[in-house]
């Protein structure tokens, strides 16, 4: 151990009771943190992240226990310490920020009661200017007003900022970041991002950082460890086991992170394909709201075309699949649907008073694959459903129509006998996708389908839908909030913010010459694995408002731009 | 926030007006009427249809209906068809005379009952907590009336503390009713208790399984001031509804404890209401039940209110999410 | 769907409990030693003996026949009422939460002003006019409890609602009632099943006290409630009759508790919290 260490995990290995066995969650982890320097510990779901970088703290889940090691603060052993010191340990010398504020924070209690108590629990001045100089560091606006606010009356950044004050009050050695920006959007992320390098430069903290997001840790982290099933696959300094990994396994993570930069744009318009979808003008209303959820909407999407709607949440993209799916009531607009014979079907109104043939013709995938498919139902069960309802299949050709389905999604025949609860998140959403073609419709709305997958698993995901796009000539409506997932599977891409639509282009153009501010915005609020500097720290200061009356204008090559302040005078 | 209030003020209204006219139609529906009944069973025709227009009871239903819901909004509920005294004198003092069991027990029940289940569910899984639950299920699982008879039999019989029942009635004074209260007080405390801590030791792993819990922990408080602190409050909130039941239980009908001891109150009323088909009195202990139901249900909401910070803004979600995006600007 | 050797201890003894009473219940011609209503003056509140085990009570009435007799009145009703109100309670649930806005609201507030009124009144009112037969027993209790079990249904129908599947059916335009026939009930199946299990407990609890109040079964049918009744008076001087049904009907509500404790944790559904209704 050299001076600067601050912590060393030795040998570790966790495990947790499951049953008559023992479950081992993490093995063999060695690694240093050292005084102004930054740890990213990166993996997928199950790699067993979380619980290494929680035992800094002292604190393992109910039924877990050390098997092996020691981790090692300031040269005391963690999990030998008494209760008070520990108590001294926890929130004083390590610190943690986890990942949803909107979760951590206690919502009965208000912002200054929890900041205070942290203080007083370690015995520091807690007095009101303390609180403000606090929040002030971590540069919330008007301080003095949200010590009197309960945790839920603030937005996600603005929670996250708090659960960073209140972690960083103690002037603690280590700081513990544990996803700390999963629950934000991009802007949002890139802000905190950098308040956390100004924090730990100012206070020459040591940083671990736990994520599954090689961009994030790429972007702050100098030294990366790279986990799986538990185990160790690769530690290093971040840049040299990014752009020269060792290991298999972290080559495959750095290939499937969605980019935004040098991945190749589908080229492949082709003017000549009929329209398929085509929506004018539409507002749509949740029933008794005072303002519109998604106002002048507009799309047109070409037969084997896939549209991306891009936003954060609340900005009305899923309200327009919702919507054109018959879930949600138009309230003004026109949306059309083409069928191949050419005949013009409404898609407006419920989905009950459509034609068989619209409902057959629209089909959804949904972005929880937990919850997209009946536990209680076999998954040859789900995917049978539509064939029997659209009246796709005779009962006798059923089954062999479910198995030919379950291979085209790249699964086996034998999965139409298990049930969800025996299958991945990658694999129920691709029963997800095959229930819906069951149906062989026209137009595919994917709704936010790869937001809880890995993303090794989110890659597949992604290219079977563009596979399926190409062999079935399909038209797809693809909802996201991540601009670098959309890059690699859109043709052209709607950007929306508070329900309306902001800019709308072909890909390559979209990402080439973004006009509007808020699009400019969000491209370089992205981080992907390389990218060493963080976007402009003050991103979330230069929040976009949109003029209520402006028109969107149209600039050629199927470019269009809303007509805000800023987005057709400057470039 | 007065809104909010507002709204819930004016759906209890509403639930208590379509309660009395579901008790109301549901009399009405019962075979024979009050005409009948007064003269029993050998009266001759003219005589009952005599009786009838004497009480007005050939009138349009609906317009009985009116006549007797306006009596009822002003305290008037007619006359007993047994005693002749006015309904609401009779009601009002065998109501005083619940209370006087269901508020201690109403006090002590929800106090100890939350602090046990606090105290069960923090100790999850140790011989306290299996301790407190099994009691718990053994008490919800024996009729009150049981309960009555063995307290009897412990504290009345075997030692002779407290009388057994109470031999006074309706009239009885205040200074004979005092010690007789408290046997009948301690059933209601262990038939509603078994509800409430079983569901505020639920609501306490609830709570000390959160993301807050953990991180409350991890700042470095102690567990006491993470459990009183952080857990409870929010705990308490889904426990609300079950206190708000039970507490309407006690107060609407406390039918088999006042039996057993043969105490004047509410439920003794009743029964002995039931027995002579005494209907004024009836409607008139199902009306002030529903309001004893309606009014503690918007108590335990408004408590839910007052509890939970998140609620209070619920209905001003719009103008908050504006605001805010005005202060990050 | 539930597989025996999964359950806890205390889930076991539940069912066995209630096991034994059913099965004590249905062979209770065969097993009780003496007829439970023959009476014997001569005989009258003995005590403990060979010929009569627990003793006799006023009338000489054979306690230990009495009290293997005295579950098969309370049992049968309980079983049939309980049965009619969830099943009853679950539809109007179901389709309550189904259909949403003006339904939901007029079904919720409906059912609030039903549950606003006293059970018991109305159980007494009912059974003093039409008589205390068996019919009449089960139609006013389910009367009673279908309005409770129909907001516990509502509740868990609702996240049921919103999930995937079921909008999906609804995108392909499927008709509500399959929909809740096929995506609905199977997935609130666990929630029913507890359900049953404790407002079967309710039930029994009920009927013994309706009996305790003399608006249960006639005298001189054998029946714990109205044993208990009968017999309290003499509790000092023979406590068997007393005790005897109590013990009964406690170990079969106790069982009864047990099981849907068990079954609630094995399902995942939180009854604790449910509280009375």
């Amino acid at each position: 151990m050299t001076t600067s260490t601050v912590a060393a995990v030795r040998g570790l290995r966790v495990s947790y009771d499951a049953g008559d066995q023992r479950v081992t969650v993490a093995e063999d982890i060695d690694f240093e943190l050292t005084r102004g320097r930054t740890l990213g510990l990166v993996g997928e779901s199950g790699s067993g992240k979380s619980t290494v970088a929680r035992t800094l703290l002292g604190h393992l889940r109910d039924g877990s226990r050390i098997d092996a090691g020691t981790v090692t603060v300031f040269e005391d052993d963690v999990f030998a310490l008494a209760p008070a010191p520990l108590r001294q340990l926890r929130g004083g010398t390590v610190a943690l920020v986890a990942q949803n504020a909107g979760h951590a924070l206690t919502p009965s209690m208000r912002i200054g009661a929890q900041l205070r108590e942290t203080l007083d629990a370690h015995g520091l001045p807690s007095g009101d200017d303390r609180l403000i100089e606090l929040l002030d560091l971590v540069r919330l606006p008007s301080p003095d007003a949200l010590i009197d606010r309960y945790p839920h009356e603030l937005s996600g950044g603005q929670q996250q900022r708090v659960a960073i004050a209140m972690a960083v009050s103690t002037d603690p050695k280590i700081l513990v970041l544990d996803e700390p920006t999963t629950a934000l959007d991009v802007i949002t992320q890139a802000a905190v991002l950098a308040l956390v390098n100004e924090l730990r430069e100012r206070l020459g903290m040591a940083v671990l950082i736990v994520s599954h997001d090689l961009g994030v840790v790429s972007a702050v982290a100098d030294d990366v460890l790279v986990m799986r099933l538990g185990r160790e696959v690769e530690h290093g300094p971040t840049q040299e086991v990014l752009n020269r990994p060792r290991e298999e396994y972290t080559r495959q993570l750095i290939a499937a992170a969605p980019r935004v930069h040098g991945v190749d744009i589908i080229g492949r318009e082709d003017p000549d394909a009929d329209v398929v979808v085509r929506c004018r003008d539409v507002d749509i209303r949740y029933p008794r709201a005072p303002r519109l959820a998604v106002s002048g909407f507009d799309v047109e999407i070409l037969r084997g075309e896939t549209v991306a709607v891009v936003g954060e949440s609340g900005s009305g993209k899923s309200t327009v699949a919702s919507a054109l799916a018959g879930l949600a009531d138009v309230e003004r607009g026109e949306a059309a649907l083409w069928s191949s014979d050419g005949t013009r079907h409404d898609l407006l109104g419920a989905a009950a008073r459509r034609p068989v043939d619209v409902r057959r013709s629209v089909q959804l995938i949904f972005q929880n694959a937990d919850l997209a498919l009946n536990p209680r139902r076999t998954v040859g069960d789900a995917i049978a459903r539509p064939l029997k309802v659209f009246g796709r299949a005779s009962r006798a050709e059923t089954p062999a129509v479910v198995d030919r389905l379950l291979t085209e999604v790249g699964l086996g025949p034998e999965f139409a006998r298990r049930v969800p609860a025996q299958l991945s998140g990658g694999q129920r959403q691709r029963v997800g996708i095959a229930r819906a073609l069951a149906a062989e419709p026209t137009l595919l709305i994917a709704d936010e389908i790869t937001t809880a997958l890995d993303v090794s698993v989110q890659a597949e995901v992604l290219a079977l839908l563009d596979h399926l796009r190409e062999s079935r000539g399909l038209s797809c409506l693809f909802i996201s909030h991540d601009l670098a997932v959309v890059r690699s599977v859109a043709d052209r891409i709607v950007v929306m913010k508070d329900g309306r639509i902001v800019e709308s282009a072909p890909t390559a153009v979209l990402f080439e010459e973004p006009r509007h501010p808020y699009t400019r915005s969000l491209l370089e609020a992205v981080i992907e694995p390389g990218h060493t500097e963080l976007p402009g720290s003050d991103a979330d200061h230069r929040t976009t408002t949109l003029d209520p009356d402006a028109p969107l204008i149209d600039i050629g090559n199927g470019h269009r731009v809303r007509d805000d302040e800023g987005a057709l005078t400057t470039r | 926030m007065l809104r909010l209030i507002g709204t819930r003020l004016a759906t209890s209204v509403i639930t208590l007006f379509l309660a009395a006219f579901f008790v109301f139609f549901a009399v009405q529906a019962l075979p024979g009427d009050v005409a009948e009944q007064l003269l029993g069973q050998n009266a001759t025709e003219e005589a009952v249809a005599t009786m009838r227009e004497q009480l007005g009871l050939d009138a349009n239903v609906w317009v009985r209906f009116a006549e007797w819901l306006g009596g009822a909004v002003t305290g008037d509920f007619g006359t007993s068809l047994v005693s002749g005294e006015s309904v609401s004198g009779t009601l009002w003092t065998a109501f005083s005379h619940t209370l006087l069991i269901a508020v201690p027990a109403i006090v002590v029940g929800i106090g100890l009952s939350l602090v046990l289940g606090v105290w069960a569910g923090s100790r999850r899984g140790t011989s306290t907590d299996s301790g407190i639950s099994i009691i718990a299920l053994v008490a919800m699982s024996i009729p009150e009336f049981v309960v009555a008879t063995v307290l009897i039999l412990l504290l009345a019989i075997i030692a002779p503390i407290f009388p057994a029942v109470v031999l006074g009635g309706p009239g009885a004074s205040l200074s004979e009713l005092l010690p007789a209260i408290v046997l009948p007080a301690i059933t209601l405390v262990i038939a509603m208790a078994a509800y409430i801590i079983r569901a505020m030791r639920s609501s306490t792993i609830d709570g000390l399984a959160t993301e807050y819990a953990t991180t409350a922990e991890l700042k470095g408080l102690t567990r006491r001031r993470v459990l009183w602190r952080h857990v409870a409050p929010s705990a308490i909130l889904p426990v609300l509804p079950v206190i708000s039941i039970n507490v309407a239980w006690l107060l609407g009908g406390v039918v088999v404890v006042e039996s057993v001891f043969n105490y004047p109150g509410l439920g003794k009323l009743m029964i002995d209401s039931v027995s002579t088909r005494d209907l004024p009195i009836l409607q008139a202990i199902a009306v002030l039940s529903a309001l004893v139901y309606v009014s503690v249900n918007l108590i335990a909401d408004l408590l839910a209110l007052a509890a939970d910070p998140r609620q209070r803004t619920l209905h001003s979600s719009q103008r908050r999410s504006r605001s805010s995006k005005e202060a990050t600007a | 769907m539930i597989r025996l050797r999964d359950l806890t201890v205390g889930t076991r003894v539940g069912l066995t409990l209630v096991g034994l009473t059913v099965v004590i219940a249905v062979l209770a011609p065969w097993l009780a030693p003496y007829d439970p209503i023959a009476t014997d003056a001569d005989n009258a509140l003995a005590g403990s003996s060979w010929s009569h085990w627990l003793g006799t009570d006023q009338y000489g009435r054979d306690v230990l026949s009495r009290t293997i007799e005295g579950g098969r009145f309370a049992l049968l009703v309980s079983l049939v009422a309980t049965t009619a109100a969830v099943v009853v309670g679950t539809l109007i649930g179901a389709i309550a939460a189904y259909y949403g806005r003006w339904v939901d609201a007029a079904t919720t507030r409906v059912l609030d002003a039903v549950l606003a009124v006293p059970a018991v009144l109305a159980l007494l009112l009912i059974v003093s006019v039409f008589g205390n037969s068996l019919w009449v027993l089960v139609l006013a209790i389910s009367v009673v409890y279908v309005p409770a079990v129909a907001r516990v249904v509502r509740g868990a129908t609702r996240p049921v609602l919103s999930t995937g599947y079921v909008t999906a059916a609804r995108a392909r335009g499927e008709r509500s009632l399959p929909i809740i026939r096929r995506e609905v009930l199977p997935n609130i199946l666990d929630t029913i099943l507890v359900e049953f299990a404790m407002r079967a407990s309710w039930v029994v609890l009920l009927v013994s006290t309706l009996s305790f109040l003399g608006f249960g079964v006639n005298p001189p049918t054998p029946d714990w409630g109205l044993m208990i009744q009968e017999n309290r008076t003499a509790l000092t001087v023979a406590p068997a009759g007393t005790l005897a049904p109590i013990v009964t009907l406690s170990l079969l509500v106790v069982g009864l508790n047990l099981a849907a404790d068990g079954l609630g944790k094995y399902l995942g559904v939180d009854r604790a919290r449910r509280g009375v209704i």
